[in-house]
């Protein structure tokens, strides 16, 4: 029989995790929308507040592991992004941050901030980790934890982010890492032209945002 | 540190093949391999010196300047073939 690869390891855990994760997630997703109830209450008819879980699937967990260089995982990637066949105890998909995942969706993106500021508070301990841009320019909040209460503690993360550039990761998302072959890293290669998007997008929430403030000065009380 | 296209430029003139899935430049007539990372590391001229540089063992020559353990780099010679 031939040998089980780190592979097969991999997706075996994944299927014993999966129900957990799958609870995981709405779980957090609900707290989530629960905690930030005092401002989804207060929205005005153009703003909007949407929250989205998911479990990470289980072959983009196991590319997501593949780039970890297994001497020293704190490293930016693995050279050639793949397994040390010779040691496949060392690989755990509990090593994936993002293995759950809930993102808060913000139009206008001021609202992300007191979004931010509510969910703070009920994740403490959680490490901050904010995607930023070419430009070193924040594009979301991003936080990852423990989360745990069910049968152990899993690896979840959270982030709030403009609804716009939320989407439009969704779209990325889809072409670039869903596709077989995967195009993963042509990330790397459309970086201006995504630095060009992320600007735009910010431009229409900033003139909307003024136009709003304009049109409500205007408007007698 | 942005990648400079004469770097790349000289790989590609030198036969060298962009490799999404590896995120290498690779030549496999040469048996030889650049990361990302060497590239974005190391100043042309260490690029160009490197391109010359034959290759004269049975195994791929890979350049980076990431740490890889042995299992890795017999793995990566695996899947360059």
């Amino acid at each position: 029989m031939a040998a089980r690869t780190v592979e097969d390891q991999l997706r075996e855990q994944y299927d014993t995790l999966l129900p957990e994760l799958t609870r995981v997630a709405e779980h957090l997703k609900t707290q989530v929308q629960y905690s930030i109830l005092p401002i989804a209450r207060k929205l005005r008819h153009h703003e909007s507040l949407i929250v989205k879980s998911r479990v990470k699937e289980c072959n983009s967990a196991i590319n997501k592991l593949q780039q970890y260089n297994p001497i020293d995982p704190s490293l930016p990637r693995n050279p050639g992004g793949v397994f040390d066949r010779d040691r496949p105890e060392i690989y755990t998909l509990l090593d994936l941050r993002d293995l759950v995942g809930v993102r808060v969706l913000a139009f206008p993106s001021g609202i992300a901030t007191e979004v931010d500021k509510l969910l703070r508070s009920q994740f403490p301990d959680w490490t901050p980790k904010p995607i930023k841009d070419e430009n070193g320019e924040q594009l979301a909040y991003k936080y990852y934890g423990q989360y745990g209460g069910f049968s152990q503690a899993l690896p979840c993360e959270y982030q709030i982010v403009s609804e716009l550039i939320g989407l439009f990761w969704d779209v990325e998302h889809a072409a670039i890492y869903k596709q077989t072959p995967n195009f993963k890293r042509l990330e790397r290669i459309m970086r201006e032209q995504t630095s060009a998007v992320y600007l735009a997008l910010k431009a229409f929430e900033d003139e909307f945002e003024r136009q709003i403030q304009i049109s409500e000065s205007n408007t007698p009380a | 540190m942005p990648r400079q296209p004469e770097k790349t430029n000289l790989l590609d003139s030198a036969g060298y093949v962009y490799n999404f899935e590896r995120m290498m430049y690779i030549n496999r007539q040469a048996k030889k391999a650049f990361s990302f990372e060497f590239i974005d590391d190391n100043p042309e001229s260490v690029i160009a010196s490197r391109i010359q540089e034959p290759n004269r063992k049975r195994d791929w020559l890979i350049y980076t300047s990431l740490q890889m353990s042995e299992g890795t780099r017999k793995e990566l010679n695996r899947v360059l073939q």
